[in-house]
């Protein structure tokens, strides 16, 4: 038998996002034909190629309450052995199965994998019907979603494109005028195959430039935990990186959702990440507090339907960190 | 306990191995599957002790320069990994041991 070509370990990840934030209610369709289980089945059949549909729900009189299903096979079988003048009640399907709305749509695909119905009945919380699903409705829904998903990761390449092309002179000019490098950085939503790359990238470029490596470390941490939470929390963003030879500058900037209660999320063990994200390795609640923590100074604007702005300073040299900090007082 | 001794006493699979890390001592031990909580620690050559097989580990070892990573419950790593591990100079072990029974082989 052929099988779904999806995998959790190998399909994109924005595939993996998709068939895991949908739902079955997201997809069910309100449209659907019933029948009386004591209407006949030639009836049916006449209405289901009228409708042209594949199944009838079987329901009581409100229409509300599953009591079988019928289906082109019960009609078939019905016209062989001359019975299709008989009511609905002894050829329908009795023990059906149901989806509940609040199913992950991949539970639905498994089904359609696992058995071959053309189309399954889905019941809300006190077991009456919503509506309908098939794998049609599911193979339209997915692909409008991928449309959109593959508009968004264009943009995310065109934006990119364009910051490394102003970065390319940026870098140039800066290092010529006062030693001192900038360097930026697109980060993509969820995408966690790249998640990570910048600050070890960012790791190297100070590497090579002969930093003491307690304070390179101390920047890294300070990148990767920022980088995440954007790749995690985020729309995405940009990181960008100031170079002097007294300082590294740290600006993060995202394009939203924001941060509700700044205060809270920088608390040890605050965090909103879902139980996938857990699974990736992150959502301990100590990201922010680790990058406040080594930093010497540390600035975070947020607020809901926000931006996310992060500035985090770390001194390369001693004297001027003091300095600054006698100016601060 | 040399990380020699670590990988022969836990019968590791070894994925990656710097040669000058066999005879070094293994002192400073970090066991967890949540990266933050690696990224708390401040010590130096750390063994990064997890259950998470994801490139992810081993961006956060390189973080904190780990000196070696030890997967537990007979993980397998991808091949990326083992390429990272390379370029990291990170060492990358794997045991069947899970990981309670990991860190409690750890003698100091
Ligand atoms: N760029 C961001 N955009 C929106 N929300 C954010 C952003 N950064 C952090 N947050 C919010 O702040 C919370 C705390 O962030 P923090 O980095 O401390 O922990 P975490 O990311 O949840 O877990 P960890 O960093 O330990 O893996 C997050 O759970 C999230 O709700
Ligand atoms: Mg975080």
């Amino acid at each position: 038998m052929r099988t779904i070509p999806f995998s959790e370990g190998e399909s994109p990840l924005v595939l993996v996002d998709l068939i895991h934030s949908t739902r079955v209610r997201d997809v069910v369709q309100s449209g659907y034909c019933t029948a009386l289980k004591s209407d006949t089945l030639y009836d049916i059949q006449v209405m289901m190629k009228e409708r042209h549909v594949g199944g009838v729900l079987i329901t009581d009189k409100t229409g509300r309450r599953l009591l079988g299903i019928l289906t082109v096979a019960n009609i078939m079988k019905a016209f062989e052995d001359g019975t299709i003048q008989e009511t609905a009640e002894h050829h329908m399907t009795k023990t059906v199965v149901t989806l509940d709305g609040e199913m992950p749509l991949s539970f639905a695909v498994e089904m359609f994998d696992k058995y071959s119905f053309n189309m399954l009945p889905v019941l809300n919380d006190e077991k009456l019907i919503a509506g309908v699903i098939t794998p049609r409705d599911i193979i339209m829904y997915l692909l409008s979603s991928m449309n959109e998903e593959v508009a968004k990761l264009e943009e995310s390449v065109k934006q990119a494109q364009s910051l490394i092309d102003k970065t390319a002179g940026a870098d140039l000019d800066g290092f010529a005028q006062n030693k001192s490098r900038v360097l930026r950085y697109v980060t993509i939503r969820n995408d966690f195959n790249t998640a990570g790359k910048i600050s070890n990238e960012i790791k190297t470029v100070l590497k090579e430039m002969g930093i003491d490596k307690k304070i390179i470390r101390r920047i890294s941490v300070a990148a990767y935990e920022l980088e995440i939470n954007q790749v995690v929390h985020s729309y995405g963003g940009e990181m960008i990186f100031i170079i002097t030879p007294e300082k590294v500058e740290i600006l993060a900037h995202d394009k939203g959702p924001g941060i509700e209660d700044v205060d809270k999320a920088m608390q040890e063990g605050f965090s909103t990440a879902t139980d996938w994200v857990r699974s990736l390795g992150f959502g301990a609640g100590m990201g922010l507090p680790n990058s406040k923590r080594v930093s010497d100074l540390f600035i975070i604007n947020s607020a809901k339907g926000q931006p996310t702005d992060v500035r985090a300073v770390i001194f390369l040299d001693e004297k001027k960190k003091e300095e600054e900090n006698r100016e601060s007082l | 306990m040399t990380f020699k001794d670590l990988i022969e006493k836990n019968k590791c699979r070894v994925f990656h191995l710097e040669s000058e890390l066999e005879n070094q001592k293994v002192v400073n031990v970090i066991a967890g599957d949540l990266m933050s909580e690696v990224l708390v620690e401040d010590e130096e050559n750390l063994l990064l002790i997890t259950s998470l097989n994801s490139e992810q580990v081993l961006n956060t070892a390189n973080i904190v320069d780990a000196a070696c990573v030890l997967l537990v419950n007979g993980k397998t790593p991808q091949a990326p990994m083992i390429k990272m591990a390379e370029n990291f100079g990170i060492s990358l072990l794997s045991t069947d041991l899970p990981m309670f029974e990991a860190c409690k082989s750890i003698e100091n």
